[in-house]
C-alpha cells in the first residue's frame, strides 16, 4: 500500500500521465504510474463491484489486462472523454497517438503538418489531459471530504488548548505506515479524548492519508432500559450495532440488518477494511456494555486500516490495541487555558493575570481541561479571591467528587434566568437543539433567553454548536448526570 | 419539592404542550426527525422516572405520538416506549392510559405479525373499553381481533369480530373500513375472489367518501393482492403502482415500501426479475431505515426467489439465510421454516447436499414448535417432498454415497 504523503501535483504531472499513456494496452509494464491518486482506488472499487461482463464493457477495461492496467486505462479514458468536451481535436490526437496506436509521421502526414510541430502538440497534449486528472482528482478528494465530514459531529470546542504535543503524537500513530493498528484514546471524564480525536481527524481530512474515514458513536441515543422493563433479550448486542453502523458507513448495500449473521457482517467488513487504507473512529466506547464481544474483532479488520477507539475505561483491552492516555494538562497549560477560557468569555482582568494568581486554581482542580474550564466560568460570578476560598473545601481525592463539588459551586452562582435555562437542557437531544426550541421549553422569548444562553456558555456549562444555519446548543453528558441526579433529584 | 425541582417540572408541562402542538398541526405530514427526536428526548426523562409525573399529559402525548411513529415505520424502537408506559398506567389505575396504550401497542404487535401477543393486549385493552363504554375505540379493537384471527386460520371468529364491530358503529363512521376489510381478507383466504373483492371495494367507498387517503391506498393494495390472486397481473400492477402514488404522496414511506415489494412480485411473475429485484432493493432500503426487520425479512425472501430464478445463487443464499436469522428473532418458528425450504432447495439446485440435508433436518425439529397442527401439517409434508427430492439426487451421485447414509440414517 502506498503512502499518499506526496503532493497530488507531484503525482500528476506530465511526466507520469505520458508513461501511463505509453502503456495503453501494454500487458507487461514496469511501472504503475498514478496509482497513488484516489480516483485510481476510486476506479479500481468500482470496476470490481461489477460482474467481469459489465466491467468489460467499460472503455479501457477490457479483459486480458492486468488489474492495475484496466483501472489506468479507465481513468486516462474518463480524462480524455472530459477533455473533448474543452478541446475536441486536443483529445483526438490523444486518442489516435496513444489509444490508437498511430505513429507520430503517420499523425503529421493525416494533419498536413512537420513532425517536430506535432511533437509540440502531443507534450501540449499531454500537459492538458495532466491538469484534467488533477481537476477530476481534486473533485473527487473534495467530495470525499464533504462525505468525510458529514460523518464527523461538529466540534464543541474552539481552540484545543496544550494539546498540540499529544495532538501531533496521535497524528503520528494515526498515520503511520506500520503497527499500532487499534489504538485507544484513554481518559477520565472531562479530559478530552473526543476533541484531540476529532481535531487529528480534522488535519487527517486535510492531508488525505486514506482511502476513507469513518466515524461511529458508540453512544446510544434511545432508551436505557430500566431493570427488566424495557429489556428486549432479543436486541442486538450493543457490540454487533457498533459493527453495524459501522457497515451501513462502509458498505450500506452490502448488508441487511443488525440480525445478520455477526460472521456475514464482520467478513463483508472485513473485505473492504482490509482492501483498502481506512480510518475508523469508534467513540465513547466506555459506553458499551459488551466490550468483550466487540475487542477480539478488531485485530481481523485492520491492517492497513487502523481504528481508534475512545473511551474512559481501560480494563480488559488486549494485546494488540495501543493505549494512547492523555494525561491532565501540564502547569503552564492548564494555566494557558484558563487565560485562553477567560480572554474568550471577556474576563480580560483574569486573562491578564500572572502565574502565580492562578496557580491555586490549578493546584486544586488539577489539569483536566473540563474541571478548569468550569472553575473559570465560576469567575464569572466571583473573585479569583472568593473561588479560591470556595475551593479550600474542595474533595480532590476523586475526580467525580471534584465534578460535583464544582457543579455545585457553579449551579449556586446562577441567576434565576441562568438556571431556568439549564434545567431546559435535559428535556433535548442529547445531539443539542436551536435556540427558539429552548424558549419554548422556558416560556420566555428567544432575546430573553439568550443571555443566561452566553452566561451557562460562558460558564462551560452549555456547549455552543456553530452550525448553520442554527447554532444548537447541548450539555456534556457529565453535566446532564449533574443536573437529573444532583440539582433536580429526578430518579 | 427543591425549586429545581419545580423548575423542572414546568419545564416538562411547556415541552409536552409544545410537542403536542407540533404533532397536532402537522397530523397531515409525515413525522419529521426534529419532531421525533424532541419527543423522544422528553420521553426518555419522563418515563425513566419511577413515580410518573404529569402522567395525563404525558399519556395524551404518547398517544398523539404513537400513530405518527407507527406510520413513520419505527415500530421496534418505539415498542419499548409504550411497553413502559402501559406499566405506568397500571401503577397509577388510569383505565383511559391502559385502553389506548394496549390498543397502540397491540397494533404495533400486529403490524410485526407478533399475534400472540397482539391479542392478549387488545384483548385487555378491549376489556377496559368495554367498561368504559367507549363503543368506537372497542369496535376498533374487535376489527384489530378479527384481522388476528384472519390470520391464525380462524376465519369465522374473524367474521363474528367484524359483525360485532359493524353492529357497534355508525354507517358514517370511518372505522366500519375495517371491519369490511376483514371481511374481505376472511374471503380472500377462502378464495372466493368475488366476494374478497366486494367487501374490499366497498371499504374503499368509505375511505373515499371520509377522504382518509392513508386506508385508501391500502385498500388499493388488497385489490392489487386480490387480482394477483386472479392472476390478473397487469391490473394488479395498476393498483400497487396507485397505492404507491398515494402512500408517498403522504409521506408514508414504509406502506409505499410495503407495496413496492408486491409490486417486485408482479414483476417477478411477469418474467422481469431485473425490474423485480430494483423494487426490492428501494423496499429494502426503507425497511432498513427503519429498522423494521420482519419487513425486511419478507423483502430478503422475494429477493432470494428471485436471484435463484436468474441463477445468482450466492446472493440467493445470503438473501435466504439472513431472512432466516432476522426470523428466530422476529418471526414465528413457521415463519423460519418457511424460509428454510427454499433455502434447502437452492441446496439441492447448487449440489450442496449436505447444506441441504442440515437445513430440512433443522426444519424438521423445528415443526414441534409451531402451535397450529394445520401449518405444521403443510410444511411437514413440503419438506418431505425436498428430502426425496434430495434423496433421488444424493442417489445419482456416487461421490456422496457417505453423506447419503448419513442422511439415510436421519430418515
Amino acid at each position: 500500500m502506498s503512502s499518499r504523503k506526496q503532493a497530488i501535483s507531484s503525482i500528476v504531472n506530465k511526466k507520469e500521465v505520458k508513461s501511463a499513456l505509453e502503456q495503453w494496452g501494454r500487458v507487461k509494464s514496469q511501472s504503475t504510474p498514478l496509482e497513488s491518486l484516489h480516483l485510481f482506488q476510486q476506479i479500481q472499487q468500482r470496476l470490481s463491484s461489477l460482474p467481469a461482463s459489465e466491467s468489460q464493457k467499460i472503455p479501457g477495461a477490457h479483459s486480458g489486462l492486468p488489474n492495475q492496467r484496466r483501472v489506468i486505462n479507465v481513468l486516462l479514458h474518463e480524462a480524455i472523454e472530459s477533455l473533448k468536451q474543452i478541446d475536441a481535436e486536443t483529445s483526438k490526437l490523444l486518442t489516435e497517438r496513444y489509444l490508437d496506436g498511430l505513429s507520430v509521421i503517420e499523425l503529421a502526414y493525416r494533419r498536413n503538418v512537420a513532425e517536430s510541430y506535432l511533437y509540440k502538440q502531443i507534450n501540449q497534449a499531454i500537459e492538458d489531459l495532466a491538469a484534467i486528472i488533477l481537476t477530476r482528482e481534486v473533485g473527487f478528494l473534495n467530495r470525499k471530504k464533504e462525505v468525510w465530514l458529514q460523518r464527523i459531529d461538529a466540534a464543541s470546542y474552539l481552540e484545543l488548548v496544550g494539546a498540540e504535543k499529544h495532538k501531533q503524537r496521535l497524528y503520528n500513530l494515526i498515520t503511520g505506515e506500520e503497527s499500532p493498528w487499534v489504538i485507544s484514546v484513554q481518559g477520565i471524564g472531562g479530559i478530552g479524548k473526543t476533541s484531540l480525536t476529532h481535531a487529528v481527524i480534522l488535519q487527517v481530512l486535510d492531508d488525505c492519508p486514506f482511502d476513507e474515514v469513518y466515524w461511529v458513536s458508540a453512544k446510544s441515543e434511545r432508551f436505557s432500559p430500566i431493570g427488566t422493563i424495557f429489556g428486549d433479550s432479543s436486541a442486538p448486542t450493543q457490540s454487533r450495532s457498533i459493527f453495524f453502523k459501522l457497515l451501513q458507513q462502509v458498505a450500506p448495500d452490502k448488508i441487511d440488518s443488525t440480525r445478520s449473521p455477526f460472521e456475514q457482517i464482520l467478513k463483508i467488513l472485513q473485505t473492504y477494511l482490509k482492501s483498502q487504507r481506512a480510518l475508523v473512529v469508534i467513540d465513547n466506547l466506555e459506553t458499551v456494555t459488551d466490550l468483550e464481544e466487540l475487542l477480539p474483532h478488531l485485530e481481523s479488520l485492520v491492517n492497513p486500516s487502523r481504528i481508534v477507539l475512545t473511551s474512559r475505561e481501560h480494563a480488559g483491552f488486549i494485546q494488540p490495541v495501543q493505549r494512547f492516555a492523555i494525561p491532565d494538562l501540564d502547569k503552564p497549560s492548564s494555566l494557558q487555558l484558563i487565560r485562553q477560557e477567560a480572554i474568550n468569555t471577556n474576563l480580560v482582568e483574569i486573562g491578564q493575570s500572572e502565574d502565580d494568581e492562578l496557580l491555586p486554581i490549578y493546584q486544586t482542580v488539577g489539569g483536566n481541561p473540563l474541571a478548569l474550564r468550569l472553575a473559570t466560568g465560576l469567575l464569572h460570578t466571583q473573585s479569583l479571591s472568593t473561588l479560591l476560598t470556595s475551593f479550600e473545601d474542595a474533595p480532590t481525592s476523586q475526580v467525580g467528587n471534584l465534578y460535583d463539588f464544582i457543579y455545585q459551586q457553579s449551579w449556586q452562582q446562577l441567576e434565576e434566568l441562568e438556571r431556568q435555562v439549564l434545567l431546559a437542557m435535559p428535556l433535548t437531544p442529547e445531539a443539542g437543539d436551536a435556540l427558539s426550541y429552548l424558549a419554548e421549553i422556558v416560556s420566555l422569548s428567544q432575546a430573553k433567553i439568550s443571555s443566561a444562553i452566553n452566561q451557562l456558555a460562558n460558564l462551560n456549562l452549555i456547549q455552543v454548536h456553530r452550525e448553520k444555519p442554527a447554532y444548537r446548543y447541548s450539555i456534556h453528558s457529565l453535566t446532564r448526570t449533574f443536573l437529573l441526579n444532583t440539582a433536580i433529584g429526578w430518579k | 419539592m427543591s425549586e429545581a425541582k419545580n423548575i423542572f417540572l414546568r419545564h416538562i408541562v411547556a415541552s409536552i404542550a409544545k410537542l403536542q402542538h407540533d404533532l397536532e398541526t402537522s397530523v397531515d405530514q409525515p413525522l419529521c426527525n426534529e419532531l421525533r427526536e424532541r419527543t423522544l428526548a422528553l420521553l426518555n426523562v419522563l418515563l425513566q422516572s419511577e413515580t410518573p409525573t404529569e402522567w395525563i399529559a404525558t399519556r395524551n402525548l404518547l398517544l398523539l405520538f404513537a400513530p405518527k411513529m407507527e406510520q413513520a415505520g419505527f415500530r421496534s424502537e418505539w415498542i419499548p416506549y409504550l411497553r413502559r408506559a402501559l406499566d405506568l398506567s397500571t401503577v397509577v389505575d388510569d383505565q383511559h392510559g391502559k385502553a389506548g396504550l394496549g390498543l397502540q401497542l397491540g397494533i404495533l404487535y400486529q403490524l410485526r405479525d407478533e399475534w400472540k401477543l397482539a391479542k392478549e393486549i387488545l384483548k385487555s385493552s378491549a376489556d377496559v373499553y368495554h367498561a368504559l363504554r367507549e363503543h368506537r375505540p372497542y369496535a376498533n379493537i374487535l376489527n384489530r381481533l378479527g384481522f388476528i384471527a384472519c390470520h391464525q386460520g380462524e376465519l369465522s371468529r374473524a367474521q363474528q369480530y367484524a359483525n360485532q364491530a359493524l353492529e357497534l358503529l355508525n354507517q358514517e363512521e370511518n372505522e366500519r373500513h375495517f371491519s369490511f376489510h376483514v371481511l374481505g381478507t376472511v374471503a380472500r383466504e377462502k378464495q372466493d375472489w368475488t366476494e374478497a373483492e366486494t367487501y374490499i371495494r366497498q371499504s374503499l367507498e368509505i375511505c373515499q367518501r371520509t377522504s382518509d387517503i392513508r386506508n385508501q391506498a391500502r385498500r388499493h393494495r388488497d385489490l392489487g393482492l386480490i387480482l394477483d390472486q386472479k392472476d390478473e397481473l397487469r391490473l394488479a400492477r395498476e393498483c400497487y403502482e396507485r397505492a404507491i402514488n398515494m402512500f408517498e404522496e403522504q409521506g408514508d414511506l414504509v406502506e409505499a415500501a410495503v407495496t413496492k415489494m408486491n409490486l417486485g412480485i408482479i414483476y417477478s411473475k411477469l418474467g422481469n426479475p431485473q425490474q423485480a429485484l430494483n423494487h426490492y432493493s428501494e423496499a429494502k432500503q426503507v425497511f432498513q431505515e427503519v429498522h423494521d426487520e420482519l419487513q425486511l425479512s419478507y423483502v430478503l425472501v422475494n429477493q432470494g426467489v428471485d436471484y435463484q430464478g436468474i441463477e445468482r445463487f450466492s446472493e440467493a443464499k445470503q438473501a435466504y439465510k439472513s431472512a432466516i436469522e432476522l426470523r428466530k428473532h422476529v418471526g414465528s418458528p413457521a415463519s423460519v421454516i418457511s424460509v428454510q425450504i427454499p433455502l434447502g432447495e437452492l441446496y439441492i439446485q447448487t449440489h450442496n447436499y449436505l447444506d441441504a440435508s442440515d437445513i430440512f433436518h433443522n426444519a424438521l425439529l423445528k415443526l414441534d414448535e409451531i402451535d397450529e397442527p394445520t401449518i405444521a401439517e403443510r410444511y411437514r409434508s413440503e419438506i418431505e417432498t425436498s428430502l426425496n427430492q434430495l434423496s433421488k439426487k444424493v442417489d445419482e451421485q456416487i461421490w456422496v454415497i457417505v453423506c447419503s447414509s448419513t442422511f439415510l440414517g436421519t430418515q
